[in-house]
């Protein structure tokens, strides 16, 4: 009797146990039921603007950077958009590579040698703090973005006085020629990004607050930094038409895969793409734009021979411009997207030559090696980075071919790059730097004075000369001294560019205005429309 | 209770003293700086020594590390020198997000695993097989591709789940809710393969003693003997992976927060890290440190509550 008491209570829990089991089972359904509903209402919400249900007049952008600063004078010119939505320059720079009015209507050079430069102020203009746009705050600023040692200050150090001449009239006084300042007062060149008068007394404000003169406002509130950042409509701004949605959201997406799939799933809008995810993009239908910017290669620092001997003579550095095959380097790492070039500028862009200084040419290498005495080859140190490891391994792999042996230090954080970079220790280093007009590449690149980008303090009177001679030339004398200063950088083989590789942006067919040119390789949100 | 958690309290001061002096130490070693991080491209040694003075980085390093320990405990934990930012608000925002990903997984670990776990020891054979191979198929997914796998899968395949994004529960609870379905699910499939391993063995272990023999002779049910008497006997250890865990998912969910672009913690620390962002290194370190302290604090707590003896000790 006890063992069927037994029998039938194991029986009794068994099914108990079941009946648990399976209200577990029903319970663990029913929330992922309620989960996948939710979550499909959720991703209807974050949808892009006029993709999938999300406001028309609300803009979703996706950044790979986390902004440095807010602060214009502060922020880097790779992370502009943060500060583009929020602050009008004085001088519009366009796709089309023109520079229109923006802040200032009109602009010009007094007399020779371009000493002295005259900005004429749009009136009537107030900044999104309620204060008045005049040319004493014009002169605050660009003594602000002088001294605030940010990536534009490098470009306004020639800068002795700034006169506010009357309400609507600015004067510039240069210590030395500088025919470059139009294109400074961009809004990728930074220093042209017009801020309060009020907000430049209290800088630290600006870290986390815009107080410009733009289309947008930051809104605080619903900005959480570093994950993403709100834009609202300025309701002060001057040119209302300018204002194309009721809400533009930053938000920032480091990782490249991550960003395509919120691109793809409607999250965002718009988002900077990479030669890597180029074919993907293009093949979800997305609109993909693109035009080179980054000259990539080699820059030979030791240029005196002090570190590695060789290469102070001309004919060794000549030598490995001619080793490297840079059709074969450009299709094999960017495919289709990037451009080979033997120059540091771009055909059809200021100083470019239309000649041919380096064809691939490995048995001219070994020629110009045995001259100089160095048939066996040498070996030489090189520091890349992140972005330009793939390159110099491309690099070494060509010379390793003439017996030149690259000895390869790679740096993924950028700080520890560029500290070698400028350190003087490494004889040559992988290069990637963004295209721009030949006066302004000078205190960057080749002139004595690029701490950064010229550590040995490489010098050549000739190029100092016309550099020189352009900063106080008018626009055609200009031309001609820069074509000569790019060519005399290839003839002395200071580098071995190899590629120009390409900025990308992607959009969704929601928008349209996104734009790369190669006239200008930086495309502005504010540019950006509803389609 | 109260002396054992005033003991803990007063044991972290030193250990939050030496982890962020240590921190400090080896931040300050690495190569770089922050006035080098700060003026990037436009560096010139002049720019660097004037900048590295304005932000007193040229003082012996114990006098800056003990101007920032004597802001921290006043809860000044500084401003970063590279954003502007307050670094204590902006570790609370990011904390929220680490916090939300680390307990979710937590608890799917505990439910899901350890109920795996039980189920597998009580019932054994083929089950208790497939409880094994669920582990080392969850140990040996790598939470980065498993990440981008789900993300495919659920966010682009079958829209039904955001890609990225986190929703601050405070904004709204049930987007806040399905922000955290893909990532914690990631964290999750490891914790959960962890946790139901570690809850067979031990439950195995438990249900093959003597005392539970006696038990089934004196006919206590089934049901008592496996959930009051075995888990609660089995849970020690349970306990100790699941604190051990905890932590580890606390710290090392930076993977997972960069692929569903989420602001937590751990990206915090890497960035700061990158741009040699001192005072929000040390913030992040001190907090990753009260963590710590905490979570052993209560698993010390739990030992308490499943074993009387501990209390006496």
């Amino acid at each position: 009797m006890n063992g069927v008491n037994h029998s039938r209570s194991r029986i009794a829990e068994v099914r108990s146990a079941r009946w648990r089991a399976g209200r577990l089972v029903a319970l663990l359904i029913a929330v992922i039921v309620i989960m996948v509903t939710a979550g499909a209402c959720y991703g209807q919400r974050a949808g892009g603007a006029g993709a999938s249900g999300e406001p028309a007049d609300q803009l979703n952008i996706g950044s790979g950077f986390v902004p440095n600063s807010l602060d214009p004078a502060k922020i880097n010119a790779a992370m502009a958009w943060y500060v583009n939505l929020a602050y009008d320059p004085l001088i519009y720079w366009a796709p089309d590579g023109k520079l229109q009015p923006r802040l200032a209507t009109s602009w010009k050079y007094l007399g020779e040698g371009n000493r002295v430069f005259e900005l004429k102020l749009r009136e009537n203009v107030t900044f999104s703090d309620g204060s008045p746009f005049t040319a004493d705050v014009v002169k605050k600023n660009i003594e602000y973005f002088r001294d605030a040692g940010g990536e534009s200050a490098a470009s306004l150090t020639s800068v002795e006085a700034v006169d506010a001449v009357d309400r609507s009239t600015v004067r510039i006084t240069l210590s030395s020629p500088d025919p470059s300042l139009p294109m400074v007062f961009t809004q990728n060149r930074l220093a042209g990004n017009m801020i309060s008068g009020k907000a430049i007394d209290n800088p630290g404000l600006l870290a986390t607050a815009t107080a410009g003169a733009g289309p947008y406002v930051l809104s605080e509130d619903e900005t959480v930094a570093s994950d993403h950042y709100t834009y609202k409509p300025n309701p002060s701004y001057w040119n209302k038409q300018d204002v194309h949605y009721g809400k533009v959201v930053i938000k920032v997406l480091p990782n490249p895969n991550t960003a395509l799939s919120a691109l793809k799933t409607g999250q965002v809008d718009v988002i900077q793409g990479q030669y890597t995810t180029a074919g993907a993009a293009e093949s979800a239908g997305l609109n993909v734009a693109h035009a080179p910017q980054v000259f990539t290669g080699l820059a030979l620092a030791d240029r005196a021979g002090e570190l590695v001997p060789p290469l102070a003579d001309v004919r060794v550095r000549r030598a490995l411009n001619f080793a490297v095959d840079r059709k074969k380097i450009t299709g094999g790492l960017f495919g289709e997207y990037g451009t080979p070039t033997e120059q540091i500028v771009l055909s059809g862009q200021d100083g470019y030559n239309d000649k041919s200084f380096y064809s691939y040419d490995p048995e001219q290498a070994r020629r110009l090696l045995a001259e100089a005495g160095y048939a066996d080859g040498f070996s030489l140190k090189v520091v890349s980075s992140a972005n330009t490891s793939a390159i110099a391994q491309a690099i070494a792999d060509d010379l390793g071919k003439v017996g030149v042996r690259l000895e390869l230090t790679n740096h993924n954080d950028p700080t520890n790059y560029l500290r070698d970079v400028a350190g003087g220790e490494f004889a040559a280093y992988a290069i990637g730097f963004g295209t721009m007009p030949v006066h302004l590449m000078g205190p960057r690149l080749f002139l004595p004075s690029a701490a950064q980008f010229n550590p040995m303090r490489s010098s050549d009177p000739s190029i100092e000369s016309w550099y020189r001679d352009a900063a106080a030339a008018d626009a055609k004398g200009r031309a001609e001294l820069d074509r000569r200063i790019v060519a005399r950088l290839a003839e002395e083989a200071w580098f071995v560019p190899v590629s120009f590789i390409p900025v990308f942006m992607y959009s969704s067919t929601s928008v349209t205005g996104v734009e790369l040119t190669p006239q200008r390789p930086a495309s502005n949100p504010v540019e950006w429309r509803p389609s | 209770m109260v002396r054992l958690i005033i003991r803990r309290i007063l044991i972290s001061i030193p250990l939050v003293v030496v982890v962020t002096l240590l921190t400090f130490l080896l931040q300050s070693l690495a190569p770089g700086d922050t006035a080098r991080a700060i003026l990037g491209e436009s560096y010139t040694p002049e720019a660097h020594a004037q900048l590295s003075h304005e932000l007193g980085l040229d003082r012996p390093m114990l006098v800056q590390y003990w101007d920032w320990l004597t802001h921290a405990f006043r809860g000044d934990l500084g401003v970063s020198p590279i954003s502007g930012i307050d670094v204590a608000p902006e570790i609370a925002n990011r904390l929220s997000v680490t916090l939300s990903l680390t307990v979710g997984t937590a608890i799917l670990a505990v439910v899901i695993g350890v109920g795996l776990g039980v189920l597998s020891a009580v019932r054994r054979g083929r089950l208790g097989r497939a409880v094994d191979v669920i582990s080392l198929v969850g140990f040996a997914l790598p939470n980065f591709w498993l990440a981008l796998v789900l993300v495919t899968v659920f966010a682009v395949a079958i829209p039904v789940l955001p890609a990225t994004g986190y929703m601050p529960l405070a904004d709204s609870p049930g987007g806040w809710l399905v922000s955290l379905v893909l990532p914690v699910a990631t964290l999750a499939t490891s914790a959960v393969a962890v946790m139901a391993k570690q809850t067979r063995d031990a439950m195995l272990d438990v249900l093959s003693r003597g005392f539970v023999h006696s038990l089934r002779a004196n006919g206590v049910s089934e049901t008592s003997i496996i959930f009051r008497h075995g888990l609660r006997n089995a849970a020690i250890p349970v306990v100790t992976v699941l604190g051990l865990l905890f932590v580890n998912l606390a710290s090392g969910s930076v993977l997972v927060e960069a692929v569903f672009a989420m602001p937590g913690l751990g990206g915090l620390a890497v960035q700061a890290s990158t741009q040699h962002d001192l005072p929000t290194v040390q913030g992040v370190a001190l907090v990753f440190t009260l963590i710590v302290v905490v979570v052993n604090l209560v698993v010390d707590l739990a030992y308490g509550w499943l074993n009387p003896k501990v209390r006496v000790r």
